[in-house]
């Protein structure tokens, strides 16, 4: 544990050292703040109640290229750079490196979530009466991002880990989050599918779950539905990085 | 501890990079590993520092298999890659401080890496702010920080300034005392001063393995003496040079002559000169250089 905690603490350091990567926090926040407060018909100003939905809404879209924007430089710039190999060499488990990865990246996002936070605040406050909002719907709604968070975090590792260029990896990341959330709901619609399985096939997107927990509804098959897409990306990437190590 | 290499092999596809290859470095030596580009140098190291399994053959830290027991050998090796990679973004320090929390080394043990590196001032800048130089020393820091028995150093002497050098060569031999080094340059003159033994490979495969001195007298055989002398000699005079079985003339009085086989000139020259009346000014015995050594075995 001491091993992963210190490569967690050195990847934060750098992350947070450099400009480039802090800056693409904030102007997630500047796109999410506009898009949440003035985008015409959906901004909160323009809406009637005191609610976080629009919120909830865009930020899926968002974290599917935040997340891959956050993590791409993580496995592929050591790979790249060979700094991977001076890890390898040294008492450290694969498992270690992967975990440690993992934990960066997602602290990274959260930290980055952080703020928004202060949008319940506000809404709390604009609400009339005041504090006339749904909190267990927001609640389950950030429960649901939570896990969004999880499982875009492990792919965006994964797409760092097997594609040493960080652009690239970016782009496989985007496309990965993009089909996991996306694909399943697009599918399920063809009229094949139609009133036979398209439920089952829905079932496999992300964002069924993620608009099922949005509604309140935590079920234990949507946990270990994300929690196995979780592990399987990270299973992936232990191997990749273990095939790095007895290439 | 020692290092045995035993019948190291490794393909890439249907090219052989590495075919064969036996050697042991005893402890307190600095083996030195030369190759021209393409030879398979990078491709044993990496094997040998537990970073690339190879497709057969073992290599043993002392009597410790390090693919039997990776995690016990990763304990005792340092190495610095040839690309040297380094967080750039990090500080000196920093950098250091990481790779020491994972070795559980003390933050004594950083600050006296950082002292005999000479890196005190270069400690907490920027690592992409330092020249290739001082570079080069981090990442030997980065290599010996947790005062590994062996040490594995890929090119450590490339883009160094003579000063840097000689400051590197003697780090090298002091830390040879109590370690075993592998050292692999395509500068060799440093590979002349810095090793008491060379392995020379070519295509994968080992040509040679042994000290400079036994190699080089084993691919002369025969002396060579440059001599100046006065008056300068007449070509009549050339041929008849006892022992001699060629003379070429450098220019100023000056001549390289190269003995027939299994002959000492320096005894017959000199009492020819005296007999002759000519004065030997100056005469040294030249051994094959290291180049040329380096040739002859690699072609």
């Amino acid at each position: 544990m001491k091993t992963i905690l210190t490569i967690v603490r050195k990847d934060l350091s750098r992350f947070f050292s450099q400009t480039t990567s802090v800056m693409s926090l904030v102007i997630f926040y500047i796109i999410l703040g506009l898009l949440l407060w003035y985008m015409p018909n959906i901004g909160i100003l323009d809406g009637y109640y005191a609610s976080l939905d629009s919120f909830f809404s865009i930020v899926p879209v968002l974290l599917v290229f935040l997340i891959p924007a956050l993590n791409m430089d993580s496995l592929s710039g050591e790979i790249a750079g060979g700094t991977l190999d001076l890890l390898l060499i040294r008492p450290v488990t694969t498992f270690q490196i992967v975990a440690a990865k993992y934990l960066s990246g997602l602290i990274i996002v959260f930290i980055g979530l952080l703020p928004s936070l202060g949008y319940i605040f506000t809404v709390y406050y604009l609400a009339n009466p005041v504090g006339h909002i749904d909190l267990g719907a927001i609640f389950g709604s950030y429960i649901g991002l939570v896990f969004l968070v999880i499982a875009f975090t492990a792919i965006s590792l994964f797409a760092s880990a097997v594609v040493s260029v960080p652009v690239t990896a970016l782009m496989l990341a985007i496309g990965l989050c993009a089909f996991w959330y996306w694909a399943f709901y697009l599918i399920s619609s063809l009229p094949v599918f139609y009133g036979m399985v398209d439920y089952w096939i829905q079932y496999l997107g992300l964002d069924f779950h993620y608009q099922e927990m949005g509604q309140g509804l935590i079920s234990f098959s949507s946990v270990v539905y994300i929690l196995s897409l979780t592990y399987i990306f990270g299973q992936l990437t232990w191997w990749k990085i273990q095939s790095v190590r007895y290439l | 501890m020692n290092i045995s290499v035993e019948n190291l092999t490794k393909k890439y596809g249907r090219q052989i990079a590495v075919d064969q290859l036996s050697f042991t470095a005893t402890q307190g030596e600095v083996l030195g590993f030369l190759g021209p580009n393409g030879a398979g140098k990078t491709t044993s190291l990496r094997m040998i520092a537990g970073l690339l399994k190879p497709d057969s053959g073992r290599v043993l830290y002392g009597d410790l298999d390090i693919w039997d027991s990776p995690r016990e050998a990763r304990r005792f090796i340092g190495y610095l890659p040839e690309t040297n990679p380094l967080y750039l973004e990090m500080y000196v320090r920093e950098a250091l401080a990481f790779y020491g929390r994972i070795h559980s080394v003390s933050k004594d043990q950083i600050d006296r890496t950082i002292e005999r590196l000479g890196l005190s001032r270069e400690a907490h800048k920027q690592i992409k702010q330092l020249s290739k130089g001082y570079r080069q020393r981090v990442g030997l820091a980065v290599a010996i920080l947790h005062d590994p028995q062996i040490l594995i150093l890929d090119e450590p002497v490339s883009g160094l300034d003579p000063n840097q050098l000689s400051d590197i060569r003697v780090l090298i031999r002091e830390l040879a005392v109590n370690r075993t080094i592998i050292f692999s340059s395509h500068i060799l003159s440093e590979v002349e001063l810095i090793c008491d033994r060379l392995l020379v490979i070519h295509e994968g495969q080992r040509k040679a393995f042994d000290s400079l001195d036994t190699l080089q007298a084993q691919q002369d055989g025969r002396q060579i003496i440059v001599a100046e002398m006065e008056p300068a000699l007449n070509p009549a005079q050339r041929t008849q040079l006892p022992s001699v079985q060629s003379c070429e003339e450098l220019g100023s009085s000056r001549f390289r002559l190269i003995a027939q086989p299994g002959q000492d000139m320096r005894r017959d020259l000199y009492n020819w000169t005296r007999e002759h009346n000519v004065t030997l000014l100056e005469s040294r015995v030249e051994h094959t250089s290291m180049a040329s050594l380096f040739e002859k075995l690699t072609q």
